[in-house]
């Protein structure tokens, strides 16, 4: 469908590419190659396979989109889900009972790199990478049979109903309220920081069903259709511009009380143990490594002052800082996942991927604004969307980039702020 | 050495202060920028009643006499308000021209009416994003019989949307030999002159124009054919350190913005502003302001001068310390107001939309600090950088 070399080295056609670029890219692939030593003969075979399978399923203008930083939609992204779940790859690390892969911690780091390098789309992580393994450790045998399956084929969009205005780092203050009534529970409240609730058919929710002497007690998780009666989304647009997130709002929702997951009461655990999962996939080590390259390219196709910036070793020397930065936290990501394949639990020390994963994707968006410097000024927002033929007064490339790096900001907010997860290393991991 | 305003510089501000206080809001902001100009009339006359728009200009021109710290003043408080109006397009840069090297007649005509907030100038210079201004101009002028005939390209036009004239940055030639560069007066309303108006990421609307045979007559020289280099870059320099000091003012915003949000936020029981952490983060944010402020009034005081060297250092170093604290602050701004820092709903989104656009323009961190290094040499990086003393000697 496209040349991996092309995308890799983001050389379009009669773009130019001089060879301090070619050089670089190539250490980044040599490295990605050194790497390989490390690497079993299955697990490099695994490359391979996962590279020859997303260069040939990964739909063309969807892994364009990606790696031009333009907006995607629900369709996108639904269609690369589709092609990973007719492979059976959907949900590699789920047991294989439940229709996974069981692929080990590695061979997930492998398939995150080699198809986010290749501009595969982040799939929606709700239903994935939250509810499920929470379903398959606490639901029901109903509710098992019942989500499961439709989390893996697509038809059911998941969202996430955690925060609460008045709740965000301190979630175990959260007040909606589920009040049973015979088989139903009636919920009022609202949840808020909902991403992408606007694309969901199901939503999943801490809520308040008795108040208890700790907060943390009389928390319930509920499972809930976005079409029941009562709720209603309103846009939240973030200062880029963009709608990604919402408030959810509850009035006198109706839920049945088979869609209690686990105990009344006992939500809390569920909850934490929602949020301990995928600990190294926030690392966002494909993405960066993806958005290095990107940094790269337009560091040698983008002219500023007469000469690209990859020619200005002041600019390179802050680029090779990071890509230090980068190899360091790709190499403790896959310190964490071999502990865990070989039998240890995921510990909070995995705090420190989402930071230092975080600041690395904020700190590559400043560095491909700054390559294009005041071409980024513009703000065409129909530029970055379906159907742009438009000229832009910038370079197309820098279109987004201001955009891009304002909503990147949020990384570090959202999933437990990076300042919530130095406070988890130094409690539970120094002891402080 | 004193820091500190007169009692009329004090007053002065004060006045400003009370009028944008009473006169900007950011949701009347945020329907200008909707608008096709994204200007107020009302807040531009407004400013012209209260002689702001005559304080940079020299007295025999019609202004103020002022010069680098009141406009320090004018631009920290539009700063503070989020003023969209194209005042350093305007005034500073395209007024600075005139004020500069017009003509007696000239400045006649233009400096009391801008002045007056009854018309409004801008400066069609920038050709290309992707330098800063370093490179040779395409724009051409040529002679024919005793017009000018000019075409060319200009790109982002500060306040170019809402302009009445255009001073216009072109390439002369004389008997076949390039003679430098030549500035032009031009009404926005010429035929020749075709064009596209767009929005900045922080909501400011500029423009891209074509100039097509655009004849002009000889009284629209602006100064002496072939010596306009020297005075674009005394206005550019003018125009950096007046867009730091907007800057300093954002950044007192956004400070005091956090500030009251973590005194009022509360999570796990008591007000964030209780947390150690936090308090040296806003510390910090403080610490970086203070910076600024020092370089802000060091550019004001000698962004102006004559010699470009300390012109070139003071204006550098205020630009590149004002792109990285700007950034820090904005930074820690968003991440200290939580989710909240996200949304577009807070007046926060508009002031670090507006400081991430002041940090792309008017040169990168990385540029500016290059500039300061090399003011040594009085080269700046290729771009021969001659003094405008020595050229103001040759009109």
């Amino acid at each position: 469908m496209f040349d991996v070399h092309q995308i890799l080295y983001g050389a379009r056609a009669g773009s130019p590419l001089n060879v301090s670029l070619l050089a670089l890219i190539y250490s980044t692939v040599e490295c990605i190659q050194d790497m390989d030593i490390n690497f079993t003969k299955e697990e490099t075979l695994f490359s391979e396979e996962v590279r020859d399978f997303v260069s040939h399923q990964l739909p063309g203008d969807v892994s364009r989109k990606v790696l031009e930083h333009k907006r995607l939609t629900k369709d996108d992204v639904h269609r690369w889900h589709v092609a990973l779940y007719k492979k059976g790859w959907i949900a590699p690390n789920w047991p294989e009972s439940y229709g996974g892969r069981g692929w080990s911690a590695v061979q997930q780091h492998i398939f995150d790199v080699e198809s986010s390098a290749l501009g595969a789309p982040r799939l929606s992580p709700f239903g994935l990478g939250m509810i499920g393994p929470v379903l398959m450790a606490y639901g029901t045998e109903a509710q098992k049979s019942e989500y499961l399956p439709k989390i893996l084929s697509g038809e059911n969009w998941w969202c996430q109903g955690y925060s609460e205005p008045g709740s965000g780092s301190d979630l175990a203050s959260l007040n909606t309220r589920a009040e049973r009534k015979g088989d139903t529970y009636i919920v009022n409240g609202q949840k808020t920081w909902t991403t992408h609730a606007q694309w969901a058919d199901k939503i999943f929710c801490l809520v308040r069903t008795s108040t208890g002497a700790r907060r943390q007690e009389g928390i319930s998780m509920l499972l809930c259709d976005m079409n029941t009666p009562g709720i209603e989304v309103r846009p939240i647009i973030t200062l880029d511009g963009e709608h990604e997130v919402n408030e959810v709002w509850l009035q006198d929702v109706e839920i049945p009380v088979e869609n209690l997951v686990g105990e009344e009461d006992k939500g809390w655990a569920i909850g934490k143990f929602l949020l301990s999962h995928e600990r190294t996939a926030i690392a966002g080590v494909g993405v960066s490594r993806r958005e290095l390259v990107y940094l790269k390219h337009l560091a040698s196709v983008h002219q500023y002052r007469g000469k690209p910036a990859i020619d200005d070793p002041v600019f390179m020397d802050r680029v090779t800082e990071l890509e230090i930065d980068l190899l360091a936290l790709e190499m403790t990501v896959l310190r964490v996942a071999s502990g865990e394949a070989s039998g240890g639990e995921p510990g909070p020390e995995a705090s420190i991927l989402k930071i230092r994963g975080t600041e690395i994707q904020q700190r590559l968006t400043e560095l491909q604004l700054e390559v294009v410097g005041q071409s980024a000024l513009p703000h065409l927002p129909m530029a970055w969307g379906d159907n742009w033929m438009g000229q832009t007064p910038g370079a197309l490339h820098a279109a987004p980039l201001a955009a891009r790096y304002l909503n990147t900001r949020k990384t570090s907010i959202y999933g437990g702020t990076n300042e919530i997860q130095r406070n988890i290393i130094a409690q539970r991991v120094l002891g402080l | 050495m004193k820091f500190s305003f007169t009692d009329e510089q004090t007053m002065f501000k004060d006045g400003l202060d009370r009028f944008l206080e009473k006169n900007c809001s950011i949701s009347a902001r945020r329907q200008m920028v909707e608008s096709k100009e994204a200007s107020s009339e009302h807040l531009w006359t407004g400013l012209a009643s209260l002689g702001v728009l005559g304080v940079p200009m020299s007295e025999s021109s019609g202004g103020f006499g002022g010069a680098g710290v009141e406009a320090m003043i004018v631009m920290q408080q539009l700063g503070k308000h989020l003023v969209l109006e194209p005042y350093i397009p305007s005034v500073i840069l395209a007024g600075g021209l005139v004020d500069l090297c017009g003509t007696d007649f000239q400045k006649k005509v233009l400096i009391p009416e801008l002045v007056a907030g009854e018309g409004k100038l801008a400066f069609a210079h920038t050709e290309q994003l992707n330098d800063e201004g370093d490179t040779p101009l395409s724009t051409t002028a040529t002679q024919s019989g005793n017009k000018w005939v000019l075409n060319g390209e200009k790109k982002l036009i500060l306040g170019g949307a809402a302009t009445d004239r255009f001073i216009i940055s072109a390439k002369t030639q004389e008997s076949g030999q390039d003679s430098g560069v030549t500035l032009f007066i031009a009404e926005s309303l010429d035929e020749s002159i075709t064009g596209k108006a767009y929005p900045l990421i922080d909501g400011s609307r500029v423009l891209d124009i074509q100039l097509n045979d655009l004849e002009l007559g000889p009284e629209s020289v602006l100064g002496t054919i072939g010596k306009g280099q020297g005075f674009i870059d005394c206005v550019y320099d003018r125009a950096t350190a007046a867009v730091c000091a907007e800057a300093l003012g954002v950044m007192e915003v956004v400070h005091e913005m956090t500030m009251d949000y973590l005194r009022t936020r509360r999570q796990f029981g008591s007000a964030l502003s209780q947390f150690q952490v936090l308090q040296h983060r806003a510390v910090d944010m403080f610490i970086n302001i203070e910076e600024v402020r020092s370089l802000v009034m060091n550019a004001a005081a000698k962004g102006w001068s004559d010699d470009p060297k300390e012109r070139i250092r003071s204006v550098s170093a205020a630009k590149a310390l004002t792109n990285r604290a700007s950034r820090h602050v904005a930074q820690e701004a968003i991440q200290l107001h939580g989710g909240m820092g996200m949304t577009q709903e807070l007046p926060l989104a508009d002031y670090v939309r507006r400081l991430l656009s002041i940090d792309l323009m008017f040169g990168g961190e990385r540029f500016q600090r290059q500039r300061f290094a090399n003011a040594d040499t009085q080269k700046v990086d290729g771009a021969a950088f001659v003094s405008p003393k020595k050229r103001w000697k040759q009109i």
